[in-house]
């Protein structure tokens, strides 16, 4: 593992099925730091795919003993995490909100 | 739900249910008050019933009533912290318990309201909860309940890839209504292993059941790629095991309906102990007797303690009896509580001022008689209302308080109870009753009656002096009916009117009343009961085990027993009879001394509790009868006394069985 300081994670403006391999990429990169900060501000396009990912990343992190930690999230990612009802795996509350509210 | 947890369910909506119901009736007792005036703890203790049934309502999955009870919540939250009090609050919380009430006998009944039930009501009280609070009304979303829909997603893996994305899905699914969703994610793979374009997630989606199916149809109808979804009513929670079975409840204008009457009943503790205690004494006694049997001559010291043992077993077994009857007696209270509900609306609806007196609700009366009295009751305290108290103008005029006062009371009298009711207001008007009397035929014309006589007339069949029917009682039903009904409880009534006065009226009970549990059966044309204890078992009789013995004795064989037929209808000699004529009847088989017995009859009907009526106080006593009772639509029906016929039937058979 590298022992470099954590790893400051800036998800994508899109988190999409197209971009899923990057994206995947991104998030085993990530992994490899003892601890994780993410900034989730940028999103501006989300998909299941994307979603299924984020989720995939925080088992993960279990797995290993990484520690992650949400620095900031765009209100579009709070509301498709609830209605795609993994809000007990993407713990966002009490993160602070700032970017896109929602698409379209 | 996993059917292990059925029963768990069961019994944990019972206590809701018992526990609402009576929550309900401190909450309506407060309400009637609030305009009055009450004090903040009473106002806390209304806020907490209400909250407590709130999550209860969610905890148990009565989501039909989370919205209404909200709302009640809000206005009652408002109140308790000073806010101030609205006009008409109290008449709309006071209509949010009646919804809550007829949705809670939804529930006993095994049935669920529409979640929508009560959308205007809600909406109302939101209103009143949102003035009080000077914010927009909160939405409450009851998405647990029974009667939402349950829709499972499971997408196979190359969905997504096939460019559907679940996420618009259910957000689409949003827009129909409240939505409650479940992720699974049993079957993501690691980040490593995973591939990044395939589907692993399956969801369990909860949609409130006001949502139309074809609206979910249609959605689903743009899904494209491979995906399973199921889509399905969320099975109803079971209702009670039994059906209760609720007195008749009258759906009065002022809406009051009776709560939580089934077929359970509560009792006190102390009954249980008292009958705990003459069981043990009744175990003394027989123990005692069995000592005495034995080897040895019965001498005469030997037979005067069995004479004693005997005198002794009657004495605890009287006792024994006693305590089981008291054991179904409640309280005056269960029938006296729907009354200040019932003249405060009814007052209201009138325009005129009522005060209720109640007294001697602590006295017990069997709960057969008490469930047969409630709707005379209503009926009676209705009339004074709306006949018997005058409007406050006349009230004043005449000399008397503004308020009109009705008393409702109970109390033993020998071996009665007397239930008595009595007004202040004008009383009634003999005039008119003699001349209607007259005018149905009643009384003869130059037939002049005294006072006393004249008032008895309003009691006799056929009578009711409403000349209109007002929408609130006069619905053809009139005291000769409630005569009737206290006549056929085996009580009577009686009448004391004083012009400009007011109105007495006595309900004289019996304190007992003999029930029966039985097995109605058709004869011929007539209906008998064969009491339930002497049954062992019904059959439709198969030909081909009927055969005769002796020459004249049919005998029916059920798998290894020979029991002789009884054709019912001959044996109690009734016209048209046909002895022999078995095919494709029924036969109750009856136990009694000698062995079993098959009543041949023509037609099995209900089970049912009757009450018993002697035959010898009504009339004579009959050999074979044991009573008669009065069925729902009037008739008489008789009730068989299986051990005498049995003994009729076989001193007429040719041989013995």
């Amino acid at each position: 593992m590298n022992k470099a300081p954590r790893a400051n994670l800036e998800l994508p403006a899109a988190l999409d099925v197209a971009g899923a391999p990057e994206l995947r990429a991104l998030l085993v990169a990530a992994l490899r730091h003892p601890e994780i900060a993410i900034d989730g501000s940028k999103i501006q396009q989300l998909d299941t795919a994307g979603v299924q990912l984020l989720c995939a990343l925080v088992r993960a992190a279990e797995r290993r003993g990484v520690a992650l930690r949400w620095t900031v999230v765009s209100p579009m990612l709070v509301t498709c995490v609830k209605l795609l009802g993994v809000g007990d795996v993407l713990r966002l509350d009490g993160v602070r909100q700032e970017g896109v509210e929602w698409f379209e | 739900m996993k059917p292990a947890h059925a029963t768990t369910q069961e019994m944990l909506l019972l206590t809701f249910l018992e526990e609402s119901f009576e929550g309900l009736e401190r909450l309506e007792a407060g309400l009637l008050e609030l305009d009055a005036g009450v004090s903040s703890e009473r106002i806390d203790d209304l806020f907490r019933v209400v909250h407590s049934m709130k999550g209860g309502a969610a905890a148990i999955g009565v989501g039909e009533l989370v919205s209404l009870v909200h709302a009640m919540e809000g206005i009652l939250d408002g109140l308790r912290r000073g806010e101030p009090l609205a006009a008409d609050t109290s008449s709309a919380l006071l209509r949010g318990v009646d919804a809550i009430r007829t949705t809670l006998g939804e529930r006993q009944a095994g049935r669920v309201v529409a979640l929508d039930a009560h959308a205007e009501l809600t909406a109302l009280l939101e209103r009143y909860a949102a003035r009080s609070h000077g914010r927009s009304a909160p939405a409450a979303r009851p998405l647990e309940a029974p009667g939402d829909w349950r829709i499972d997603l499971v997408p196979g893996p190359e969905l997504m890839r096939g460019g559907t994305d679940p996420l618009k899905l259910l957000r689409a699914l949003g827009e129909l209504g409240p939505l409650a969703v479940t992720a699974e994610l049993d079957g993501l793979p690691d980040l490593d292993a995973l591939d990044p374009a395939a589907c692993y997630l399956r969801w369990q989606i909860r949609l409130a059941g006001a949502v139309p199916r074809a609206a979910i149809d249609d959605l689903f109808g743009w899904l494209e790629g491979p995906c399973e979804v199921t889509i399905r009513r969320a099975e109803p929670t079971p209702g009670p095991a039994e059906a209760p079975s609720a007195p008749a409840a009258a759906g009065d204008e002022a809406g009051v309906l009776v709560a939580g009457a089934g077929s359970t009943i509560r009792v006190d503790i102390d009954k249980i102990d008292q009958l705990m205690n003459m069981v043990g004494e009744l175990v003394i006694t027989q123990s005692m007797l069995g000592e005495l049997d034995g080897d040895g001559p019965i001498d005469a010291a030997r037979l005067a303690r069995i004479r004693e043992g005997l005198g002794q077993l009657a004495r605890n077994t009287r006792a024994l009896q006693d305590s089981v009857m008291r054991l179904r007696s409640m309280p005056m209270s269960t029938v006296f509580k729907r009354l200040p509900r019932l003249v405060h609306d009814l007052g209201k609806q009138l325009g005129k001022e009522v005060e209720l007196e109640i007294a001697g609700e602590n006295t017990e009366l069997d709960k057969a008689v008490l469930e047969h009295l409630g709707d005379p009751l209503v009926h009676l305290v209705r009339n004074c209302v709306d006949h018997g108290i005058e409007p406050a103008g006349e009230r004043l005029a005449a000399g008397k308080p503004r308020a009109g006062r009705i008393r409702v009371s109970a109390e033993h009298r020998g071996g009665d109870v007397v239930v008595e009711i009595s007004d202040d207001g004008r009383g009634l008007d003999s005039e008119r009753i003699l001349a209607t009397a007259r005018r149905r035929g009643l009384v003869a014309p130059g037939v002049a009656l005294d006072e006393h006589a004249m008032l008895q007339l309003v009691i006799q069949p056929g009578f009711s002096t409403a000349t209109e029917v007002t929408s609130v009682s006069g619905r053809g039903v009139g005291m000769d009916v409630v005569h009737r009904h206290v006549e056929d409880l085996g009580g009577d009534v009686s009448l004391a009117s004083e012009r400009g006065r007011g109105v007495r009226i006595a309900l004289r009970l019996p304190l007992t009343l003999a029930t029966i549990d039985g097995q109605l059966i058709r004869a011929g044309a007539h209906t008998f009961v064969i009491p339930l204890l002497s049954i062992t078992e019904s059959v439709v009789i198969d030909p081909r085990h009927q055969s005769r013995l002796g020459g004249a004795c049919e005998v029916y064989r059920l798998r290894q027993q020979l029991i002789p037929m009884i054709e019912l209808a001959a044996l109690l000699g009734l016209p048209g009879a046909h002895p022999g004529h078995h095919d494709r009847r029924m036969m109750v088989i009856v136990s009694a001394t000698g062995g079993p017995l098959g009543f041949v009859v023509d037609e099995l009907l209900a089970q049912q509790q009757v009450v018993v009526k002697s035959l010898e106080t009504n009339y004579q006593r009959v050999a074979g009868l044991a009573g008669a009772t009065i069925l729902g639509d009037g008739r008489v029906a008789f009730i068989l006394d299986v051990a005498a016929l049995a003994q009729l039937a076989r001193s007429a058979l040719p041989t013995a069985a």
